[in-house]
């Protein structure tokens, strides 16, 4: 039985590999189906570039499976060092803070037109430095202020940009 | 329009008092971005790219030019001080910058920096300037089928140089031409994969592309575990450097006149081997000329170079200046290099030349080789921006020297959400829609999944940026030849950049095979 310092299954690692390439292919297919009603002018150019990256992105999928054949055979063939190189779980517990940002950064886009942005960027500027790890209270009351500040002098008023939420 | 009357026009538009303000302000910019390892140029050029709607194309230019330069000069401190490349370019400069620093040689070794990089730079400049004019005449040449040719051309430069995946390159820029095929159709005006949205009818926004690939996926990336130290080293070496001090002593630090004599030992140092300057700069214009190359590996082959042809090779990575004078040289020359393919053909030479073309093509330059033709005083006032800036960053840098390390000592949770927050103000206003904010956000997340795919991101770029022409000059192609294809192969312009395509792949293709066959054991 596999025990966890092997690294991923092959499975794991052809998943991995092939997520982006499959993602590629899906955003195509939609635009392929999207367009599907249009003119021959207007969905000429589009079904050109999909005649060339069909192939490239099927080369690049067979490569994808061969390097992970490769590298499974590569890792039972000297299995000490696979264990050395892979730690997966640690590997994700550093991405933890990145996921948490990605969190924020969408909360933040969804409700910056409903609260408008001096409330969001109050909310967004804390939440994201606690996150992170700041744990100064002066620091980010400051920080805060600052960037409230800043947003109000520089882009609001010398700017007149009409950020949402903002008469 | 000849060099010479190119030089003037250019002068006419950059001897304002706006322009030089415009310089001195990127040059501290990028002083500023260039030393935090992980953010340079492109990111904050792609922050500051909305921002710079509101200046005149040629002022915006002259701005991201001058942060160009700037960042580049930058990423040698960090280097130095800390072994730590600011920018990929300084690379090459810890190899001798950190041996000198723990010699005692802080100051000469930042004083050699400086000097070479505005001396690499000026002469880099002046090369770049003698051959720009002649290779703009090939724009006269180009009609529809060669500007699509040239798009096609650009892309597969691109992607054959960028990332170590000619194929994922490849895949990277037709992904995105064809999200920039995301608008209405140009001649029947129906939407294509709009779903109704009204701000998708126009071209995808560049601005909210480039932020998103540029600036959020890097701070999404940046609060990853142990990506950043610098911080904590840069207050490592602040807090000793300052420990023990008169006030006095503590002020000449900041300003960067601790040690004067060595500094101007520095600058002397290198003013004395104007052939090894030269010579890096030279090296530094004709990799910066390749588009994708990059500056680590230009800086690594002028850096071989100078070792080869010094008397006492040895002492190459050991603290001897001469290394440092020809990675820093060659650095800053090989921004005049970048500029060559960027302005004549289109083809931006590195990330952020890519961020300079979509400036243009914001501005309602369309990127290409008429660039050369019908915006010729703009093109030539960024290459003198750079000109001036390179001279410029001798006695800026020499005041700023202390500030730019208390830099690295800003907290990467700090910096994180204030630059996410300007970029979304920035993504928003220019076209005052949120949708811009949204579609700012999805490339982040494009990019930090192309990061993980191992898809590169400057052929993503360039597709977004290339598109549209490459749809236009297709479509008329096609018109003009009566739907017949046999017109992309019909002058000997077409068909010499068919077999550049052509020669191109095989010459990767061959290298590929060539590069596994000798890493079989």
């Amino acid at each position: 039985m596999a025990s966890p310092s092997d690294g991923p299954s092959l499975i794991q690692a052809l998943a991995a590999r092939l997520a982006v390439p499959f993602l590629i292919l899906g955003f195509m297919a939609v635009f392929a189906w999207e367009s599907r009603d249009l003119q021959f002018i207007a969905a000429g150019y589009p079904r050109f570039l999909m005649a060339i990256l069909v192939p490239v992105m099927l080369i690049v999928i067979l490569r994808e499976v061969l390097a992970a054949f490769r590298s499974k055979r590569d890792r039972d063939a000297a299995p000490a060092m696979a264990a050395e190189s892979s730690d997966g779980a640690a590997v994700w517990r550093d991405w933890i803070p990145s996921a948490a940002l990605s969190l924020w950064l969408i909360g933040f886009a969804a409700v910056l037109p409903q609260v408008g942005t001096l409330p969001a960027v109050a909310v967004f500027i804390p939440g994201v430095l606690i996150t992170l790890g700041y744990r100064s209270w002066v620091g980010i009351i400051s920080i805060t202020g600052g960037t409230l500040l800043t947003i109000y002098l520089l882009f609001i008023r010398l700017f007149q940009i009409p950020l949402p939420g903002v008469w | 329009m000849g060099t010479l009357e190119g030089i003037q026009a250019g002068l006419a538009l950059l001897l304002t008092p706006t322009s030089m303000l415009l310089i001195v302000a990127g040059l501290v910019v990028g002083f500023i971005v260039g030393v935090l390892p992980g953010f340079s140029s492109p990111n904050a050029a792609a922050i500051l790219l909305p921002f710079s709607l509101a200046m005149a194309p040629h002022d915006a230019l002259i701005l991201f030019a001058a942060i160009y330069s700037g960042t580049t000069f930058a990423g040698a401190v960090p280097a130095i001080l800390l072994n730590i490349p600011g920018t990929a370019g300084a690379a090459a400069t810890t190899l001798d910058g950190r041996p000198m620093a723990l010699a005692g040689k802080v100051d000469l070794a930042i004083g050699v920096a400086r000097s070479a990089s505005a001396f690499g730079g000026v002469v880099g400049l002046i090369i770049t300037l003698s051959i720009i004019g002649p290779m703009s005449l090939m724009a006269l040449r180009v009609g529809p089928p060669e500007l699509f040719l040239i798009a096609m051309f650009g892309l597969s430069v691109i992607a054959t140089v960028v990332g170590t995946d000619v194929w994922k390159g490849l895949a990277a820029g037709l992904l995105g031409m064809l999200i920039a095929a995301i608008s209405a159709d140009p001649i029947t005006a129906q939407g294509r994969m709009t779903f109704g949205i009204l701000e998708l009818y126009e071209d995808i926004p560049i601005v909210a592309a480039v932020i998103g690939l540029f600036a959020f996926n890097e701070m999404i990336q940046m609060a990853r575990r142990g990506t950043y130290s610098g911080d904590k080293l840069a207050r490592s070496v602040i807090g000793d450097g300052s420990a023990g001090q008169s006030s006095f002593d503590k002020v000449l630090g900041w300003v960067g006149l601790r040690n004067l004599p060595q500094l101007w030992e520095g600058v002397v140092y290198s003013a004395l081997r104007p052939f090894q300057v030269a010579r890096a700069a030279l090296v530094g214009v004709l990799f910066g000329a390749i588009p994708g190359v990059g500056a680590a590996v230009a800086n690594f082959v002028s850096y071989g170079i100078a070792k080869r042809r010094s008397r006492s090779p040895e002492t190459f990575g050991k603290g001897n200046p001469d290394g440092v004078l020809a990675s820093e040289s060659c650095d800053s020359a090989l921004a005049g290099g970048t500029m060559v393919p960027t302005l004549t053909l289109g083809i931006p030479g590195n990330a952020t030349t890519a961020v300079m073309l979509a400036a243009l093509y914001l501005h309602g330059i369309a990127p290409g080789p008429q660039v050369m033709v019908q915006n010729a005083p703009i093109a030539y006032a960024v290459l003198l921006a750079l000109l001036i800036s390179s001279v410029l960053i001798l006695p800026i840098g020499i005041l700023l020297a202390a500030p730019m390390t208390s830099i690295l000592a800003v907290r990467r949770e700090v910096l994180i959400p204030l630059i996410i927050v300007v970029s979304i103000i920035g993504a928003f206003a220019v076209r005052n829609s949120m949708v811009d904010v949204m579609i700012a956000v999805a490339f982040g997340f494009l990019g930090l999944a192309l990061k993980f795919g191992g898809f590169p991101m400057i052929p993503v770029i360039l597709g977004l940026i290339l598109g549209p022409m490459a749809e236009g000059s297709f479509v008329r192609s096609l018109m003009l030849g009566r739907y017949e294809l046999s017109i992309f192969w019909a002058s000997p312009l077409s068909k010499s950049f068919i077999a550049a395509i052509v020669a191109l792949m095989l010459f990767n293709a061959i290298q590929t095979y060539l590069g596994r066959r000798t890493a079989k054991p």
